[in-house]
């Protein structure tokens, strides 16, 4: 028996690590304290790990590698599997869906990852360049568990690529110490941007979040192909709004209840995030108010997938297995603050006393005003203009 | 001991290889991860992106790139890095001078190496951490803020602005500017110093036309070590700098990252380097201007001397 322990890693490249905040480093190196200790513990037994027995397609491997959206699952999850399961995790990171496709695409099947989280319009584009293994869900018993509303997604019809992480859905925060006036549309976040706010201003560091929030804001169809609309898109973008903003941050919840920011776009997990750490130090979140993006607004999908030629596969089928179990469903919905689409998690969130369940479950009428993206030939120039806005900011 | 010292001469003479053999290291490497990398990215700077999968195809070439990296919004990145490098650069050199001729001149040696280690300690630390740090002082409502604002004082300089990537830029890069300095100064005998003022200069004629003059290899190359790896950093602004202190290194970052276009992200890795030669050029040859006035003026002032 030479199974091999080793901690938790987190890779994490240049762009993402400014985002790990001292609170998840000081969690990060916990788990690897603990999982030293786990090693320890393994050495003096020599008994074969629970792994070794294996589902279908061979034993399980010692190793899994995620490759994951920055700090989106909760490290003691990571660190149970490997105690009830085997493999060791180990996760690399990445701020967008287009910074993931271009590295899978570049590597061209020797990546090394095992398991990544596209979104779900990426994934038909993703599956036709061959960059995703098709499942095989006898292998994924827990399956039956994801509520079939969030299953046979146009985007993947009969999950033959990829089941549901979580969804979720992008709105706004902002400091009431900073910003006096009441937001309640996209146009109201624009107008608050450019006046009260401006210069303290941060919009998710995604070409569609940019676009969308335009859209939204001019009740035009957020997946339109029309180049005059996108011209206008362009012109408003770049000329307008780029020069009020202090930064482009994926995760700003945090950030702004430290002051970073007046006004952040947001996504409903990481707005839930920055209200719980605000808790935790002991001050008052009615301070930071959230809002969901009206009058319309997007709803993404996030999704396991297994990535083509994944060095371990037997652990990536494991792991997917392990998190749609309840239980791990809702220590992982605790943690990031998104709808896992896992049947009954709802109830056993409130079962369990969380706090802001209000950002993490929407109502019916809510949903209504929610938006798939669809990936279209436009694609480039989204990405085009958001590129000038970054430029624009800094000029 | 003669016998040894014979057969050393005989096996030198033996083993004589040509005198390129030496440098033949550096020249692999010079080739392999220099010339042939920047070859690539100079002809990838011609091709195009195809698709949103493919980062570049070279199939039809054109200088479209160029075109597309001269929009003013570009160029404005490009001029706002310039004035970042060059401030820095020389924030660098008003710092890191007093300090090396301090460190040179004044200190006694025991404390000459603990003071130099010192200045090697912050690396220690990976780059990116110790920029890192400075998101913790700079932070609006951090514990260093809140200290400064309880004593009536604000932060004088906010995270996510260009002044906050002109500090970081500066400590970081400043060591690479004291130690050329402090060689250069430390190698310059003190009897310099003092034939200078025995003949009569001032201190601040010795320090011009004694110091400066001899110390000018340590500051030519402390201004390049800074200014050229600061022209191209991309970690200080992207961790510092928000939306507001961008650099050309970052939009290089972004292009071959997020846009996947490697075709952009090298017209501008290209634009980058020629930016930098130019500049560098450009300041060459005015020191070298100011150096000739200087000799011209000094000439005509030694018939004076002589008849006085």
């Amino acid at each position: 028996m030479n199974q091999q322990q080793q901690p938790v890693k987190i890779l994490a490249p240049r762009g993402t690590a400014q985002r790990l905040s001292r609170r998840k480093f000081l969690a990060g190196s916990t788990v690897a304290l603990f999982s030293s200790s786990v090693l320890l513990a393994a050495c003096g037994t020599d008994e074969p790990g629970p792994g070794a027995s294996g589902t279908g397609g061979g034993s399980i491997e010692d190793e899994l590698n995620f490759f994951n959206w920055a700090a989106y699952d909760d490290q003691a999850l990571f660190e149970t599997f490997t105690t009830d399961v085997g493999p060791v995790a180990s996760i690399t990171e990445y701020p967008s869906n287009e910074e993931m496709i271009a590295k899978l695409a570049t590597a061209e099947g020797t990546s090394g990852f095992d398991i990544v989280v596209p979104t779900g319009p990426f994934i038909p584009l993703m599956a036709a360049q061959d960059l995703l293994e098709p499942l095989d869900l006898d292998r994924i018993p827990n399956f039956k568990n994801i509520e079939p509303f969030y299953t046979d997604q146009p985007w993947d019809p009969g999950n033959e690529y990829t089941v549901c992480k979580d969804w979720g859905s992008t709105g706004w925060i902002l400091d009431t110490e900073k910003v006096s006036t009441p937001i309640a549309t996209w146009q109201d976040f624009i107008d608050v941007a450019m006046g009260e706010a401006s210069g303290d201003v941060s919009l998710l560091d995604a070409p569609n979040e940019l676009q969308g929030l335009y859209f939204w804001a001019n009740g035009i169809d957020w997946n339109t192909t029309d180049p005059a609309h996108y011209d206008a898109y362009e012109a408003f973008m770049v000329n307008e709004l780029a020069p009020h903003v202090k930064a482009y941050d994926s995760y700003p919840g945090i950030a702004l209840t430290k002051g970073n920011y007046a006004l952040s776009q947001v996504w409903n997990g990481d707005a839930r995030q920055g209200l719980l750490d605000v808790e935790s130090r002991g001050e008052n979140p009615d301070r930071y108010v959230w809002g969901l993006g009206a009058p319309d607004t997007e709803l993404w999908m996030d999704t396991w997938a297994i990535v083509k030629g994944a060095p371990n596969p037997n652990a990536a089928y494991a792991f997917i297995d392990f998190i749609l179990d309840v239980d791990n469903s809702l220590t992982d919905l605790a943690y990031h603050g998104y709808h896992t689409g896992v049947d009954g998690v709802q109830q056993a969130a409130e079962d369990a006393g969380l706090t802001y369940l209000d950002l993490v479950f929407f109502s019916d009428e809510q949903v209504q005003t929610m938006h798939a993206q669809i990936v279209n030939e436009m694609l480039d120039r989204s990405v085009e203009i958001y590129q000038q806005a970054q430029a624009a900011s800094g000029a | 001991m003669a016998r040894a010292v014979s057969e050393a001469q005989s096996g030198a003479r033996r083993i004589r290889a040509p005198g390129f053999a030496l440098a033949l290291p550096a020249w692999v490497w010079f080739i392999f991860f220099f010339l042939i990398p920047v070859g690539f990215i100079g002809y990838y700077s011609l091709g195009y992106k195809p698709s949103i999968f493919s980062s570049i195809a070279t199939d039809r070439l054109s200088f479209d790139r160029y075109g597309d990296a001269f929009q003013p919004l570009f160029f404005k990145v490009f001029v706002g890095t310039l004035r970042i490098s060059m401030v820095g650069t020389l924030l660098c050199l008003l710092i890191g001078f007093p300090f090396a001729y301090w460190l040179a001149t004044r200190v006694s040696s025991r404390w000459k190496g603990i003071l130099l280690g010192l200045c090697i300690v912050p690396f220690w630390t990976n780059f990116l951490i110790r920029t890192i740090g400075w998101r913790i002082i700079l932070a609006p409502e951090g514990p260093f803020s809140n200290a400064l604002n309880d004593i009536g004082l604000g932060l004088p300089i906010q995270l996510y602005t260009r002044a906050a990537v002109q500090l970081g830029v500066v400590y970081n890069y400043l060591p690479l500017m004291i130690f050329p300095l402090f060689v250069a100064l430390e190698r310059l005998d003190p009897a310099l110093r003092e034939a200078s003022k025995d003949l009569g200069a001032g201190r601040f004629r010795t320090f011009r036309q004694v110091t400066l003059p001899l110390a000018s290899p340590g500051i030519i190359a402390g201004l390049l070590l800074v200014f050229i790896p600061l022209t191209g950093d991309y970690i200080t602004p992207l961790v510092l700098g928000g939306a507001k202190g961008n650099m050309v290194g970052k939009q290089i970052a972004s292009e071959f990252l997020t846009a996947n276009d490697w075709a952009q992200g090298s017209a501008l890795a290209i634009l980058l380097i020629v930016m930098i030669l130019a500049t560098v050029g450009v300041m060459a040859l005015i020191g070298l201007g100011i150096r000739s006035i200087l000799r011209a003026r000094r000439r005509f002032a030694m018939p004076e001397v002589m008849t006085a």
